[in-house]
């Protein structure tokens, strides 16, 4: 028996095909009757469109005609064909001054043989090798004819072209003989240019009239037309054929417009169809549908219970067990008879089931409402087992409760995991929070503990912070071993844990760093006294392997009760006291007091306005110059950093290159001071003012930096030289090679270097040597020593040695007094540069110190 | 007793048949405008043929025949026919017909390439005066316009005392080397420089019209022409509507075609035109025995000539009669010459051109007797390869009936 669905297929199958059948009838009707009447309408397009376009041709050709017999008559052209005149510049000044029709291309000129002569390319191009042929057949033709004629090139044999070449030729007549032709070529533009689809698609080509008869188009829709008197006609061939593309539209338009008609008789049909016929059937079936399936469902829940893996249990109302799966013995232990007529409570519940989950349970029965609990059971009374419980009240069709359903299972193996769990993590947290090494917290946990104290809305007692550095602790790691290490750390805790108590805490922050949090009175005094105390602890030998190890410690105190820094800086205090506590010597107790507060605060300040200086630019280049030994002239400058303080005026490096050091703004500044001494430089070249040279202080760090390179090949001068000072330490460190590629690339640009304030560092000459400066300067407080020392002079004197050795100048600084300049000009100093001569100047004021001693420094002494 | 004509003809085409058959032969072309100035054309193959029927068509043994090449006053076809020639290896000769630009445009190629040309109507001065260093291979019986145009000049200027002379000189190498010459004799005779008005070849009537009223604009009394004849009449019948009573001396390129016949008698009698020509028509007022005898033989090769009038483009006639019977001899010496015999026909030509140069019996022509009439050129000889001169020259003008006749040399002067 065939299933509904089924009967709903062959049905609807039915019914389209009928609807298809209709569509196909009507559309092969409306095909049909409208086909001759389509091919004639085609055959009217196209020869209305033929006759169009012939009519353009031959407006093309027209005129080129009649210019073509008008040229031929031109009697310079004529003296020309008879060799009278051996050019045709006469007629070629005729055509270019005769406004030509803009599809003529080209004039050829053939003699009374048909020999070519010349030919005048009008147009965008010449012509072909083809053309040429056509052209001189067609000249012999007009030779014998006396008569002008036209022909069409048939270069695009088998091809449609989208332009044709059109010759037409004229005897030139001499005395009424031709004696020769000219030829005009004319393209005629045909415009094949394929439409999109469904369009008329037109192949034109003009032939000639006399070869129409003997043309096979291989079409039958091909149509020809007379262009004018030329004796050419235009072909039209249709590529796509346009009753094709209007019949298809036509016939799809026909079954559109019967679909919609017949839409609606077909769908009234098709309704009533399974109104009267399927759906009865279709009710039947679905009913006996519905019962087979609830039978399966049964039989198949049945299985499931059967072999879950849950233990299901069904009760009446009054939790008498009815029902049990195989799983429910499993898990209780019980046997099915022990279970039957049982009730669940007295069954499995013990002295340990938590009384809370049986009065919910108790709850969710009475109101019928289901319920999950975890509780332990018990397995034969004895052995206890957690069950994961769900019971759920069992309702009749008509809503009546007449039974619950409990599934449980057994979660033991959980519970267990879930109770290591919580062991293993605190024992990761008390990790997370405390040094391995010696137990004490560490700094994650000081952290977490002094915020929480920063946070309490109570502050009564005062909290104060022993911030405690062990001195040469490396030594003992470095000389001793790592495990001596430990062991002074782990006293160094005892000692801590052994002196605080209460709430105070101990920390180990890192390395050789600890801190003591006084939570309970955090007293100055307090802290002073508990930090001596762990002082004299910390300093007592400790032994190790039979050897005596000593450390010592610094401490920096800071506590809230002097006032001076909010509590959460209270470390950040106490790290400024103990790193005065270094300072001073090391292994002392330094409290955070008002002396202290007030050098934090100053160097903070001056941290603020060095960076507002450095926005404002107040950080100006001085220039103090540099003369010549011998001559006085003024050899260069060396540029030295101002700040010119809107308040207190220009100050020196010395009060700000500390804290900018600290602020790691040294880059900065001294990128600002040179951008700026260069373009002084070039405003003192734009001014014609000399400057010979211009020498600049950089720190290593500083020549690693490529804007420095950028910024100097940047520069807009050129006469002036550029020389880069090196303080003579740079050399005490490790020479990285960086160092060595950087000075040999600021050679290679021309840039000199000179060590600065050499003689006070310890430059070996093998480093002097690999650097090989231009210029040595030696320390100013050698020169400015040298009149009153006998070891300042001889160092002097070594140091020009060493120059003379290397082949290098050398300049003297803190020349300030005459007596300096004679004497460094007799030992040997090749440049000079002080007080003496000129203190560093502003830029304007360099302007007109050059102006002023171009010839030199003579009456300076 | 007295032959018939026609008896004569075929006695000598039949005995020029037999003799063909072993005879050697040797070509005359004729390069002629045989197409347009037809008249001129037929005229010059007339004198050629008499001249050459008086010889029965034979030089010591040697068979003449003539071919006739039309040139239709193309240079081009010309310079083809030239082609022929030398590839022919029987071509002695050309006589060149109508018309001087054919051999100015070619005159290198005929001198370079050894062409014997004798020419007995062109008139181009620098046609048979080879440049410098170059060979001259063309010979003139016929007008020179290095005379000629000195010769108009002086008619203008002495016989019809033009107060102020135009010059309408056709734009070929022709015209514009008549040009040159003219203006300098006007220059030599202390008078003003003329206007001179070119034309093109291809002249038509618009054109024509266009010039006439150019050449008014500067109220010419008289013009000096040159002219074929289709662009002459043109010319005339225009300048008759804007300049009537003007007096025109004309070059003889007119006579080339039928002149008379293009022209409205109107403007014929009402312009008072005189045509330069050589003396023929004076010789045959004193009754010349060598012109009757041409007439009688010319007469004997088809139309009967009474007298030297009725012959169409009679100077054509008498000029190639003229030039056949020097260019006879000169092959008569030259075929006496022991290296005759194995030379190759380039050779022959030369001979027959050297011959012409070194001609030393007087030879009887319709014109005169001619007394070493060619000399072999040189630059202080350019008039070497010229056979008339200055004294041969006469004007000519239109009887009412459209013939020529003597201008009486005041005719103009009225």
């Amino acid at each position: 028996m065939r299933n509904i669905g089924s009967i709903n297929r062959v049905f609807w199958l039915l019914i389209g095909c009928s609807f298809a059948l209709a569509l196909a009838t009507s559309a092969a009707a409306v095909w049909i009757t409208s086909k001759p009447f389509l091919v004639e309408t085609q055959r009217q397009a196209v020869l209305s469109q033929a006759q169009r376009v012939a009519a353009r041709v031959d407006a093309i050709l027209d005129p080129s005609e009649s210019l073509t017999g008008f040229l031929s008559s031109e009697p310079t052209l004529v003296s020309y064909i008879v060799g009278y005149v051996m050019s045709d510049d006469g007629f070629v000044d005729r055509i270019e001054n005769t406004t030509l029709p803009d599809d003529i291309s080209e004039f050829l000129i053939f003699d009374f043989s048909g020999t070519p002569l010349s030919f005048h390319v009008v147009g965008q191009h010449s012509q072909s090798l083809d053309t040429m042929q056509a052209a001189r057949s067609l000249s012999l033709e007009v030779l014998t004819t006396n008569e002008m004629m036209t022909r069409v090139v048939q270069s695009h044999v088998g091809k449609i072209p989208d332009e044709q070449t059109i010759l037409i030729a004229a005897p030139i007549l001499h005395r009424g003989f031709a004696e020769g032709v000219l030829v005009t070529v004319v393209d005629v533009p045909l415009k094949n240019t394929p439409k999109a689809d469904g369009m008329v698609t037109l192949g034109k080509r003009i032939v000639q009239s006399p070869d129409v008869a003997h043309l096979n188009t291989g079409d039958d829709n091909a149509i020809l037309v007379p262009i004018g008197s030329t004796g050419l006609s235009l072909l039209f061939t249709s590529e796509s054929n346009l009753f094709k593309a209007i019949g298809q539209e036509m016939v799809t338009k026909a079954i559109l417009a019967v679909s919609a008609a017949l839409l609606l008789p077909f769908g009234v049909f098709g309704w009533l169809g399974k109104q009267t016929i399927l759906r009865p059937h279709a009710e039947v079936q679905r009913s006996r549908n519905k019962l087979r399936e609830q039978q399966k469902e049964l039989s198949e829940l049945a299985a499931i219970a059967r072999k879950a893996e849950e233990a299901i249990l069904i009760t009446d109302l009054d939790t008498n067990i009815v029902w049990h799966n195989p799983a429910f013995e499993r898990i209780s232990g019980y046997t099915a008879g022990q279970i039957k007529g049982q009730t669940p409570s007295t069954l499995l519940q013990g002295a340990n089931t938590d009384p809370k989950a049986r009065a919910k349970i108790r709850a969710a029965l009475i109101s019928h409402t289901p319920v999950t609990v975890e509780l332990i059971n018990y397995r034969n009374v004895t052995e206890e087992y957690w069950v994961r419980l769900s019971i759920s009240t069992l309702f009749d069709d008509l809503g009546k409760p007449y039974g619950y359903m409990a599934i449980s299972s057994d979660i033991s193996d959980r519970k267990r995991d879930e109770a290591n769990l919580l062991a293993t993590t605190s024992a990761m947290e008390w990790q997370a929070l405390h040094d391995e090494l010696t137990g004490l917290p560490n700094r994650r946990c000081f952290n977490v503990t002094f915020e929480e104290h920063c946070r309490a809305e109570e502050q009564t007692s005062a909290l104060a912070i022993i911030r405690i550095d062990l001195d040469h602790f490396k030594n003992v790691n470095d000389t001793m071993g790592h495990e001596a290490g430990d062991l002074v750390l782990c006293e160094v805790a005892r000692i801590l844990r052994d002196v605080t108590a209460g709430k105070n805490v101990p920390v180990r922050i890192g390395g050789d760093e600890f801190i003591v949090l006084l939570v309970d009175d955090g007293s100055l005094q307090v802290a002073q006294d508990l930090a001596e105390t762990i002082l004299h602890k910390v300093s007592q030998p400790i032994e190790y392997e039979g050897k005596i190890i000593r450390v010592g410690a610094s401490f920096g105190i800071a506590s809230s009760e002097c006032m001076l820094v909010e509590r959460r800086e209270l470390v950040r205090a106490a790290d400024a006291a103990l790193y005065l506590a270094k300072e001073r010597g090391r292994n002392q107790v330094v409290a955070y007091g008002t002396d202290e507060h007030r050098k934090v605060i100053g160097v903070r300040d001056t941290a603020e306005q060095i960076r507002c200086g450095i926005e404002r630019g107040e950080f100006e280049p001085f220039y103090q110059p540099q003369v010549d030994a011998q001559s006085r002239e003024i050899v260069g400058v060396e540029v030295l950093a101002r700040w010119v303080h809107p308040d207190r005026g220009v100050l020196l490096p010395s009060s700000f290159l500390r804290v900018a050091d600290q602020l790691s703004m040294l880059g900065t500044l001294d990128k600002m001071i040179m951008e700026k001494a260069l373009q002084d430089v070039s405003t003192l070249e734009e001014r014609g003012v000399h400057l010979p040279k211009i020498s600049f202080n950089v720190t290593a760090s500083r020549l690693s930096d490529p804007d420095l390179l950028v910024a100097i090949d940047k520069r807009e001068f050129r006469k002036t030289a550029v020389s880069f000072e090196i303080l003579e330490s740079v050399f005490l460190d490790d020479q990285p090679e960086f160092l060595d590629f950087t000075l040999d690339l600021l050679r290679e640009k021309g840039l000199s270097i000179e060590i600065d304030d050499f003689g006070s560092g310890h430059a070996s000459m093998i480093s002097l040597m690999r650097v090989r400066p231009d210029v040595l300067k030696i320390d100013q407080r050698l020169v400015m020593g040298a009149p009153d020392s006998r070891v300042c002079q001889n160092m002097v004197r070594s140091i020009i040695g060493i120059a003379e050795s290397l082949e290098i100048k050398v300049t003297a600084e803190g020349v300030e007094t005459r007596q300096h300049a004679d004497m460094m000009q007799r030992m040997g100093c090749t440049i000079l540069q002080g007080f003496h001569f000129s203190e560093a100047l502003p830029f304007d004021d360099l302007h007109s110190f050059l102006t002023t001693h171009q010839g030199g420094l003579r009456n300076t002494g | 007793m007295k032959k018939s004509p026609l008896k004569t003809l075929l006695c000598v085409l039949v005995l020029g048949f037999a003799s063909s058959a072993s005879a050697e032969r040797l070509t005359l072309y004729i390069d002629a405008d045989f197409s347009i100035s037809k008249r001129a054309a037929e005229a010059i193959e007339l004198g050629v043929h008499t001249a050459l029927a008086e010889v029965d068509h034979q030089v010591a043994g040697i068979l003449l025949d003539v071919v006739r090449k039309d040139h239709r006053a193309n240079s081009k076809r010309t310079l083809g026919n030239l082609r022929a020639f030398q590839n022919d290896p029987q071509a002695i000769a050309i006589v060149g017909g109508s018309l001087s630009p054919p051999y100015l445009t070619n005159r290198e190629y005929i001198n370079e390439n050894g062409i014997l040309l004798l020419l007995p109507w062109s008139a181009a001065g620098p046609i048979t005066r080879a440049d410098e260093g170059d060979e001259n291979w063309i010979f003139r019986l016929s007008v020179d316009d290095t005379k000629a145009g000195p010769f108009l000049v002086s008619r203008a200027v002495n016989n019809a005392h033009c107060s102020r002379t135009a010059l309408l000189l056709i734009d070929t190498g022709w015209g514009r080397a008549n040009s040159s010459t003219m203006q300098e004799a006007f220059n030599d005779a202390e008078q003003d420089a003329p206007p001179v008005f070119m034309f093109s070849a291809g002249l038509g009537t618009a054109s024509a019209r266009s010039i006439a009223q150019s050449i008014a604009t500067v109220r010419p009394d008289c013009v000096i022409m040159l002219a074929s004849a289709s662009s002459g009449a043109l010319l005339v019948n225009e300048l008759h509507n804007v300049l009537p009573g003007l007096k025109i001396i004309s070059h003889w390129g007119i006579l080339a075609g039928a002149f008379e016949t293009q022209v409205s008698p109107d403007a014929r009698m009402g312009l008072r035109i005189e045509v330069l020509q050589t003396c023929g028509l004076e010789v045959e007022k004193s009754g010349g025995a060598v012109l009757a005898r041409a007439l009688e033989g010319a007469s004997l090769l088809g139309r009967q000539f009474s007298s030297l009038s009725e012959v169409p483009s009679s100077t054509g006639f008498v000029h190639g009669y003229d030039l056949t019977k020097l260019f006879l001899a000169a092959l008569e010496q030259a075929v006496g010459s022991a290296a005759w015999a194995d030379a190759p026909i380039e050779a022959r030509r030369d001979m027959v051109r050297l011959a012409l140069e070194n001609l030393p019996a007087p030879i009887e022509g319709i014109l005169k007797s001619y007394e070493r009439p060619f000399r072999p050129y040189s630059m202080t000889d350019r008039d070497a390869h010229e056979a008339l001169g200055a004294p041969d020259l006469c004007m000519a003008t239109f009887a009412e009936t459209g013939r020529l006749t003597l201008a009486d040399p005041a005719h103009l002067d009225h």
